[in-house]
């Protein structure tokens, strides 16, 4: 079984390209469109990894980061997060907040293929 | 790919101003460690985008200046104002690099050499240690131990990596990143497990586990860093390049690859080595301080001898005997077609073997200049933003305006120029320009204006700086020269020599003396640096417009692009820089003004006439109906000069009239032609002002 990832990002089309592009690397794929949603979807789903934007309504990406790093399922997970800056400040907050590594945006499919292979 | 090209312009653009920002906010007596942080991740940003959106020249470049940064951000390297004169230019070169990508062109030659040069220094100053070291501890430099890194010759890099502790707890794949480390070269890697706690104390979710890595990879740097990107946090990732193929690595990286000694245990070995100095001191035979003065000695023998000799590229001289090599070749080739007996044939291969060693001989020629030649702008590059501070300080507005930084110049020109120049710059605006007040109640614009000026004419630079502020007051100069003694009662000097005397030492007529242009003792400073140079200083002012501060420098060694014409029976040269065209008139369109000045019209304005065979005193022109005029340009004014005949263009070589004879107004210079006569190279402005004085050269 090929492994799972979930992805989490209030913009459809991002997900999309996320989606579609983790399809066709032979990756499962499940989304949500928050960090609430996520953490309703992730629970016993067995996930490689996790790819969450930062800013998105309801919960924000790096609230799901340590909510998830808070559930003993999710301790070591590999979390990658979706930052729009490569301002440091937001790759140390993941980081500070548990996530594993960060895809600065914009990203093209290759880059994020890498950094996906990067960690799991 | 279009818009992560475009987002990445703006991100690297917004970058490199939080970098000068940040730079020049530093306050170096007391310079916040997240400041200096800052602009390491600056630097580190830019490169890496750099490099994912392909653009492998800034990405090594800013490189470069991201690993000077890394020393000073970890307290190795003291931030002095020289370094962050470094790295602010090289946030200019960043903007340039940016601007050239932005519309896919390569970054222009110049700026090149303007980028080698900075590496070059940052290279330099890294050799040196810059962090002061009191005099005990600076005898601890290991004696003769080499370097403490592990690594042996090849291409590649030494690594040191300590995980972060909450690497686990982060779900940081550490097995991962080796495997990926792995596939870049040959690895080989030492675990370290000296910084586990003990075990009561242990956290077993905590990472306590250290590497030393020892990576063969032709990938560069970047490649390697990118591996280490989600753990790397400054001081836990050290990456050093194994040395260049054909230096000599230290005994500790053969043990290291032979012996399988690891790392640590030889850091640990080489700790315990002491300098010479400090055992000399330990054993009683002699002081510390004796030891602090010996270094210091050695260190200055050692500036000496890197300021006497010039580093060139391996590549640059390769490339050298390369052409020297071909011009052997060519020089066969020569010899084979003026043996050959079939004429035909001999003057195929004859002019095939010219034609090459016409363009080896101008590379050669190029090549050759170019090891000591370097763009004016070096210098040039530091003061907008020195006249932006100062104009702060000051509460003046001032811009600078410059004009031909592409100008080349010897490179110890260069380095004697930066002194003086600076004075001057610094003189302009804190003496020459008044204060916003006194400017707008004179009705000048508040805004005041320098304009530094290079330009490279006849055998001569010319670098000038021009403000338009409140010029040199003659009252004040003949009284302030008169109190020191420097002319006698009742003398008249006339401007030029009134000027000249702000040179003199301990000349200066500001009563209040500001810390920023000091006490009238650079002036004198900075004419002994231009004479030093053999070259000479003009003044040109007016009270209440401004004034011009020229330089004028030799250019020996020089190689002109001329145009060669006759006149009479000699054969002068004008620069081709300064004509613009030639063409044949008809006497009937130059017209007599004034009773015996001429002017042309050409295109609806009125261009004087210079006759070269009167104005050089060749005897009388005669009356030619069809005159061929060159049309040539200087210092903004346009005149029409009158020769008998245009030979052609060639480059020729300049040789100093003053050396060899004496100076002549309107000739700048001589020459060998090929057939081994002199020909003299004309001085167009020179010739304008002595057509204006009318004149005759006295030669």
């Amino acid at each position: 079984m090929s492994p799972c990832i979930l992805t989490v990002d209030d913009s459809s089309t991002m997900r999309q390209m996320i989606t579609f592009t983790l399809k066709s690397a032979n990756f499962e794929v499940v989304e949500a469109g928050d960090g609430v949603e996520a953490l309703e979807v992730a629970p016993g789903k067995k996930l490689a990894l996790i790819i969450t934007d930062v800013n998105m309504p309801r919960m924000d990406g790096i609230t799901l980061v340590q909510r998830l790093r808070a559930l003993p399922e999710f301790r070591f997970t590999p979390i990658l997060v979706l930052t729009t800056e490569s301002d440091a400040s937001m790759k140390m907050k993941g980081k500070e907040a548990g996530a594993t590594g960060w895809i600065v945006k914009p990203f093209s499919p290759e880059k994020l293929l890498e950094v996906v292979n990067k960690v799991i | 790919m279009a818009q992560f090209r475009t987002a990445f312009f703006e991100e690297a653009t917004e970058l490199a101003d939080s970098m000068e920002a940040t730079l020049l906010s530093l306050d170096l007596q007391a310079v916040e460690v997240e400041d200096l942080h800052t602009l390491f991740r600056a630097a580190h940003s830019i490169k890496g985008n750099a490099g994912t959106f392909g653009f492998p020249a800034i990405a090594s470049f800013t490189h470069t200046l991201e690993s000077t940064l890394e020393p000073v951000r970890q307290g190795q390297r003291a931030m002095t104002s020289d370094l962050r004169e470094l790295i602010l230019q090289g946030v200019d070169l960043i903007r340039s690099h940016l601007h050239h990508a932005r519309n896919d062109e390569p970054l222009p030659e110049r700026e090149q050499q303007s980028q080698a040069l900075l590496v070059a220094r940052l290279k330099e100053d890294k050799d040196t240690p810059t962090v002061p070291v009191p005099v005990p501890a600076a005898a601890k430099a290991p004696a003769g131990s080499g370097s403490s890194s592990a690594h042996r010759a090849g291409t590649g890099f030494s690594i040191r990596f300590e995980a972060p502790q909450d690497a686990f707890r982060r779900g940081v794949n550490l097995e991962r990143l080796f495997r990926d480390l792995a596939k870049l070269g040959t690895l080989r890697s030492w675990p370290d497990a000296s910084r586990l706690p003990a075990l009561e104390r242990l956290d077993p979710e905590d990472c306590h586990l250290a590497w030393d890595i020892r990576l063969e990879t032709t990938h560069p740097l970047q490649d390697v860093e990118e591996v280490f990107e989600f753990v790397a946090e400054g001081e836990n990732l050290r990456i050093q390049p194994l040395p260049a193929e054909g230096s000599v690595p230290p005994l500790g990286d053969y043990l290291q690859v032979d012996a399988n000694v690891s790392p640590a245990d030889i850091r640990e070995a080489l700790a315990k080595q002491k300098p010479l100095g400090e055992i000399l001191v330990d054993m009683g035979k002699v002081k510390p301080e004796a030891v602090g003065k010996a270094l210091e000695q050695q260190a200055k023998k050692r500036t000496q001898a890197e300021a006497s000799t010039v580093r060139v590229a391996t590549e640059k001289i390769d490339r050298l005997v390369n052409l020297v090599g071909e011009l052997v070749i060519t020089q066969a080739m020569l010899a084979q077609a003026s043996q050959q007996t079939n004429t035909m044939v001999a003057e195929e291969q004859m002019s095939a073997a010219l034609l090459q060693l016409d363009r080896q001989t101008r590379e050669l020629q190029e090549r050759v200049m170019g090891i000591r030649m370097v763009p004016v702008d070096m210098v040039f590059s530091r003061f907008p933003r020195m006249v932006h501070e100062l104009g702060r300080q000051l509460g003046k507005d001032v811009e600078l305006t410059m004009e031909g930084q592409a100008t080349e110049l010897d490179k110890t020109f260069i380095e004697m120029l930066v002194d003086p120049l600076t004075h001057l710059v610094r003189n302009s605006v804190d003496h020459g320009m008044e204060d916003k007040e006194t400017r707008l109640a004179a009705g000048k614009p508040s805004m005041g204006t320098i304009a530094l000026r290079a330009s490279s004419r006849g055998g001569h630079i010319y670098i000038e700086i021009k403000d338009d502020g409140r010029g040199l007051n003659r009252d004040k100069i003949l009284q302030k020269a008169l109190e020191r003694g420097l002319l006698q009662p009742g003398a008249t000097p006339s401007d030029d020599e009134l000027h000249l005397l702000i040179f003199e030492p301990g000349f200066s007529t500001v009563e209040q003396v500001s810390d920023l242009s000091g006490r009238g003792v650079g002036m004198d400073v900075v004419r002994q640096n231009v004479r030093a140079l053999g070259g000479r200083i003009e003044v040109e002012s007016q009270v209440g417009r401004g004034t011009t501060i020229r330089l004028v420098l030799p250019l020996t060694l020089a190689i002109l692009d001329g145009l060669t014409v006759r006149v009479a029976d000699e054969t002068y040269v004008f620069p081709l820089a300064s004509v613009l065209e030639s063409f044949q008139c008809k006497d009937e369109d130059v017209q007599t003004v004034k009773g015996d000045r001429e002017v042309i019209s050409l295109r609806g304005e009125f261009i004087p006439v210079v006759r070269l065979q009167r104005l050089l005193a060749l005897g009388t022109a005669q009356a030619n109906s069809r005159a061929l005029l060159v049309l040539v340009e200087a210092e903004g004014r346009r005149a029409a000069m009158a020769v008998d005949e245009l030979l052609g263009q060639q480059q020729v070589v300049i040789k100093s009239l003053e050396t060899h004879y004496k100076r002549v107004e309107g000739i700048s210079g001589a020459t060998i032609l090929g057939d081994g006569r002199v020909a003299l190279i004309l001085d167009v402005s020179g010739l304008m002002r002595l057509e204006a004085g009318a004149a005759t050269v006295e030669a």
